[in-house]
């Protein structure tokens, strides 16, 4: 059986403390942990865990560095590792210009 | 052969909750869930947990299940988001201000908080729109971070001795008479004693495994998020147009598009400060897709409540896929008649979330002790056999 309670959040390597997301406050400490209590081995995962990623930025800065670090966790080559899969819009877009498209005349069903 | 106690087919927050609760019996489980761990409905919705909105029987489940919310994060040692915020009903419509007061009048029939705002409330609560014509604040509905709950869960189990297999698909079953014997995986062949169906909007699919035809299908849902805004004073929020959308009768509604891709305003504002923008209601098979023209008619109707919404930025969009009971719209649970080993969990259309406890806890119960539990009667696959 695993000891889940016991792989405690001290920590207990270098960079452990380190900010990896900078909009949702996750440190490199606190991913290593869940992949392993969890077993993750995709980047999807990882944001699901820690919310690493789900920030303002959705990612754009600190997704390579999730994947460093997926990668030496799960001994994978980074290229292996694949991104996770876009949740548009891809850049911040505010919510009036996503009404635009019903406004106005009906809308088109498109995607 | 591996040879588990109980096999749980799913690994979404129902399966999750149902492993968490087994293990803490010191029965030992297996959860196997054929893509990530949370990978499904579960990883896609908002987090409320509305209780204002059912009836009973539904409601007594909902209330239970809301109960034990209150001692879940002390239990599960984690801070899982619990926020009760209360859910603040809105109309835009003039017409629709006796339906929401009556709806108020009767919560507090039922003993759950509620109250109208009075025009001054209302006029002095600068985020909401100058449109919106009446409110009703009620006290029994929060919300929770869904991936706190459904990873807690997990965690938890783990600590118990449950185990979680993830990307193994349940393939087939082999019955001995009345009973399942073993599952055939993607990954290699399990022998079990129970068998748990909570493959959410596919449990359609494991229940023509054994020969029943369970009549779920999958009702899609799509949400928008949106940056962190300060945080509000009123932090769930629901459009009036959700009750007919969400719960049934919005046949005259019915008419107009926004109406017909089920979009009826859900407005949470998550620990984080980001707002979700829910929900739509469509049928589209297994399709997980958005689509430009719901998510327009969830940008526009949310900023007809919250006008500040228009200039704000949406980060992120997403769908999934509630198990919906094209019967009755029902969660179906418990042991299954027909079968000697077979428990069900599925249905919970868009109240898994608020559910997950409850449905966790009784289902432990019955496949521990036996014996039935009086709360889920109301809810067995048992109803559709007389129709
Ligand atoms: C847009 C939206 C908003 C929502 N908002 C709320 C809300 O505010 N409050 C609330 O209470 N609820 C809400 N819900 C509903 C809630 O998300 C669902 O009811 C709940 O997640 C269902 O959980 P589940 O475990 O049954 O299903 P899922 O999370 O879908 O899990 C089922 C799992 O079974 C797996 N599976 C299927 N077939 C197999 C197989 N053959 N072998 C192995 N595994 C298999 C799937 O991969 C999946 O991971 C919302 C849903 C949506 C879509």
């Amino acid at each position: 059986m695993e000891s889940v309670k016991d792989s405690s959040s001290e920590p207990d390597e270098e960079g452990s403390e380190k900010i990896v997301c900078r909009c949702e406050e996750v440190t490199e400490g606190e991913i290593r942990e869940s992949i392993r209590t969890y077993k993750l081995d995709t980047v999807a995962e990882v944001k699901r865990a820690t919310r690493a990623g789900m920030g303002l930025c959705q990612g754009r800065s600190c997704e390579i560095s999730i994947k460093r670090i997926l990668s030496e966790e799960t001994r994978r080559d980074i290229s292996e590792i694949s991104a996770d899969s876009v949740r548009p819009p891809t850049i911040p877009v505010e919510t009036g210009v996503i009404a635009d498209v019903i406004r106005g005349g009906g809308g088109n069903e498109e995607d | 052969m591996k040879k588990t106690e109980v096999l749980i087919v799913g690994g979404g927050i129902i399966g999750s909750s149902i492993a968490y609760y087994l293990s803490k019996h010191g029965v030992e489980v297996t959860v196997v869930e054929k893509g990530k761990l949370l990978g499904g409905a579960s990883g896609a919705n908002q987090g409320g947990i509305p209780v204002s909105l059912f009836e009973p029987p539904l409601l007594d489940l909902v209330r239970e299940s809301r109960k034990l919310y209150d001692g879940l994060s002390q239990e599960l040692g984690e801070d899982l988001g619990f926020d009760e915020t209360g859910l603040l009903l809105i109309v835009l419509d003039k017409d629709q201000e006796s339906l929401l007061n009556q709806f108020g009048k009767r919560l507090e029939q039922r003993g759950l908080g509620a109250e109208s705002l009075s025009s001054n409330e209302l006029q002095a609560e600068s985020l909401l729109a100058d449109n919106v014509k009446a409110a009703v604040k009620t006290s029994a509905d929060a919300s929770v971070d869904p991936f706190k709950v459904g990873f807690g869960l997990i965690s938890q189990a783990k600590a118990n001795g449950a185990t979680f297999l993830k990307d193994t698909e349940v393939k087939d079953v082999i019955m001995s008479g009345r009973k399942v014997t073993q599952v055939k995986t993607t990954r290699e062949t399990l022998q079990l004693n129970y068998l748990v169906n909570a493959a959410g909007a596919r449990s359609k699919s494991i229940g023509d495994m054994v020969g029943l035809d369970i009549p779920v299908k999958p009702r899609r849902g799509q949400i928008l998020v949106t940056e962190p805004t300060p945080r509000a004073k009123y932090r769930y929020l629901m459009d009036f147009d959700y009750i007919a959308t969400a719960l049934g009768n919005g046949d005259k509604e019915e008419k107009s598009r926004r109406m017909k891709l089920g979009v009826a305003s859900s407005l949470i504002q998550e620990p984080s400060s980001n707002w979700t923008i829910g929900a739509s209601r469509d049928f589209a098979g297994f399709n997980k897709k958005t689509t430009r023209e719901t998510l327009g008619y969830l940008a526009d109707r949310a900023t007809k409540f919250l006008p500040d919404f228009e200039n704000c930025n949406i980060i992120r969009s997403y769908a999934g896929l509630r198990p919906y009971c094209h019967v009755d719209g029902k969660p179906i649970l418990g042991r299954i008649e027909e079968l000697d080993n077979f428990f069900i969990a599925t249905g919970h259309a868009g109240e898994g979330i608020t559910l997950a406890p409850i449905t966790g806890k009784l289902l432990a119960r019955e496949i521990v002790s036996g014996r039935k539990a009086k709360l889920l009667d109301s809810f067995r696959y048992s109803r559709f056999e007389s129709e």
